[in-house]
């Protein structure tokens, strides 16, 4: 009976917790969100919500990858390599959604071909790709755009350009998710693998499609990120993985992917992650404890998804 | 045991890693230095085994079953921060330190693993929570400077080299009493290999989770009493910077899995550790620098899980062309 409810209820939830959030930071700001705050928190936005809603193909498949935070820090780093290179703003994004794709074909090779359990070879893979960043950076600490100051780099640091790469592949995003084959039979195949293959789906077509999509968001997030930062360091894009999971969750992601899977959890799940940060740093919670409080949060929500999933077994997943 | 099958499954066991040593000492031989490169070498290696030994076990306890806890690492920084903070406030000895840790470590476990048994969802998502709570925790704790014990001697001897074989050998014989002769054992390898069946025969398969996860507490609080003895000060992480403890023991994990069908589970992990430890002490001492040993390690992990979910194609495609090569022959 309680399952019942919240079925009926759940689809809402995530977007109703976003407007509590929402009413919370406008309290926090006493009703007087400046431009400033505005453009804070969309520049935070934008990098995690396009990487979150790529992954949301692979969460649909009942899959993760855990290696995307790191692949956006390989592509990072290599578009910084080719702008000072001198291949200009155009070549380091070509780098950027190139290294995004490299990194989503080879995880989705490996998946297919070798049949390897994407969550161990994406935490395997993820190893790989923070010994390439840090052979790439060659000892150095971090590695900075050359010519900051005046340079093309410099002309796209602008929170309406990261709005706008976010908004415009959001909305190619939904389009791909709801009104398309690739959406659909990610569904089905999240569902379960077997209805899949009775309708004629190719479990390996459509999981390379899948990364292939989380790959671009990679390329375009590492993008946004060069815009924002203009350097890489060793540790660029390390915990942004889990970030990405959590906000997806946040965001009302079905634990299992499948037929009610949401392309809209990445975004709201990002800024409900980011909005709550910026409430606690605006209250002046510690860092330490700001961490405590947000896990917590993210405890209560899990919490409350559960009661869609409650199983006789405890849950566990073949990871061999 | 028939003694034959005894001694043909020990020499399969360790043709891994003696075959690893073999290299590596060969490498060293040919580049004209030592295996051992500098002072305190071996106490060094002794210790970074360990850490994966301890890790391992309490990843593979996790990982067969079907659990991925990414809390492993908080609750080894959050159990030796607890067991440094109490042994400074009370002038414990080294001992204690450790008893002290094991507590905090298997309450911290309990903890985690209640909420997984609350929750019952993918403890990959319980555990994230879990880990963030806890790495925020000995950060707030300590006021984010952890735990230093250099200016207490008494505490600095619990990573000796004597103390750590013992405490392997102690853990080993644990560990490999638990899983075979208790029915905690009994239970964990009938959900291991039918979990459906298990419950519906009655098993109580949450009990049995929640002793994973106190075991698993204890386990990590000994990497995390190491590491607090070892450097003499345990410092706090962030943003799930903890799990890379649970990444490092990936490939020793793995290496073991290749040994399992020819010794116990545990055993195959210890041989697994020491194997992963040749192959880091060895390129370390001919002078790889440490991303690329990181990325000779990375990769090898990739081909050892491409064998093990390939297997018996492999297998199968080798017996093939032998065959086909004896009847050219």
């Amino acid at each position: 009976m309680k399952s019942k409810i919240f079925e009926k209820i759940r689809p809402v939830l995530s977007f109703a917790g976003l407007i509590l959030l929402i009413i919370v930071y406008l309290f926090a700001v006493n009703f007087k969100p400046s431009l400033f705050h505005l453009q804070t928190i969309i520049d935070q936005v934008a990098v995690m919500a396009v990487l979150s809603t790529g992954a949301v193909f692979i969460f649909s498949l009942g899959s993760f990858d855990i290696s995307l935070g790191v692949s956006a820090g390989v592509s990072v780093c290599l578009g910084i390599m080719a702008y000072n290179a001198g291949f200009g703003l155009w070549g380091m994004f070509v780098v950027c959604i190139a290294i995004g794709l490299a990194a989503g074909l080879v995880n989705s090779l490996l998946s297919t071909v070798f049949k390897m359990p994407v969550f161990i070879m994406t935490m395997a893979m993820m190893t790989v790709l923070t010994a390439i960043l840090q052979i790439l950076l060659d000892g150095k600490t971090d590695l900075k755009i050359i010519n900051d100051i005046s340079g093309p780099a410099r002309s796209v640091d602008n929170t309406w350009i990261r709005l706008a790469f976010m908004a415009v592949f959001f909305v190619v995003c939904i389009v791909l998710f709801n009104y398309t084959r690739i959406g659909r039979r990610n569904k089905i195949l999240g569902g379960s693998a077997k209805v899949a293959a009775q309708t004629g789906i190719s479990v390996a077509k459509q999981t390379i499609v899948t990364f292939l999509i989380s790959g671009a968001a990679v390329g375009i997030s590492a993008f946004l990120m060069i815009t924002r930062s203009r350097s890489v360091s060793t540790t660029t894009g390390t915990s942004l993985g889990m970030d990405v999971m959590m906000a997806i969750v946040f965001g009302g992601m079905p634990l299992s992917g499948g037929a009610y899977s949401k392309i809209s959890s990445g975004v709201i799940g990002s800024l409900s992650m980011v909005l709550l940060s910026q409430i606690l740093t605006i209250l002046g919670v510690s860092a330490g404890l700001s961490q405590v409080y947000k896990s917590v949060l993210f405890l209560v929500v899990v919490f409350v998804a559960s009661f869609a999933y409650r199983e006789k077994t405890l849950s566990r997943a073949e990871m061999f | 045991m028939n003694v034959k099958r005894l001694l043909a499954n020990t020499g399969k066991t360790m043709i891994i890693p003696c075959f690893t040593l073999s290299i590596m000492l060969v490498a060293c031989f040919a580049k004209g230095v030592p295996f051992w490169a500098e002072q305190g070498g071996f106490r060094a290696f002794l210790y970074s085994m360990a850490l994966t030994v301890f890790s391992a076990f309490a990843l593979g306890l996790h990982l067969f079953t079907g659990r991925f806890d990414f809390s492993l690492g908080s609750v080894s920084v959050l159990s030796a921060v607890i067991g440094g903070k109490l042994a400074i406030m009370f002038n414990m000895n080294a001992f204690a330190m450790l008893l002290t840790c094991l507590a905090a470590g298997a309450l911290l476990g309990a903890i985690s693993g209640l909420l997984y048994l609350l929750f019952n969802l993918p403890p990959m998502i319980t555990s994230l929570g879990v880990a963030l709570s806890y790495e925020g925790l000995s950060f707030a704790f300590t006021g984010g400077n952890g735990v230093q014990i250099s200016l207490h001697p008494a505490l600095l001897s619990g990573a000796g080299v004597g103390q750590m074989i013992a405490l392997l050998a102690v853990a080993l014989v644990v560990m490999y009493v638990l899983l075979n002769f208790t029915q905690f054992g009994f239970n964990y390898r009938a959900i291991q290999f039918g979990q459906k069946i298990a419950v519906d025969t009655g098993l109580n398969e949450k009990s049995n989770a929640l002793a994973c996860y106190i075991l698993c507490g204890a386990l990590v609080s000994i990497v995390g009493f190491l590491k607090l003895s070892f450097n003499g000060s345990q410092a706090p992480q962030l943003s799930l910077a903890t799990s890379s403890t649970i990444f490092g023991a990936m490939l020793p994990m793995f290496i073991g899995g290749l040994m399992a069908g020819f010794c116990e589970q545990n055993i195959s992990m210890v041989v697994g550790c020491l194997t992963a430890a040749f192959i880091t002490q060895g390129l370390s001492a001919v002078g790889v620098a440490a991303q690329s040993r990181s990325l000779i390690t990375s990769f090898l992990m990739i081909l050892i899980l491409m064998y093990s979910t390939n297997g018996a194609i492999i297998r199968s495609w080798l017996a093939n062309l032998m065959k086909r090569g004896v009847s050219v022959g």
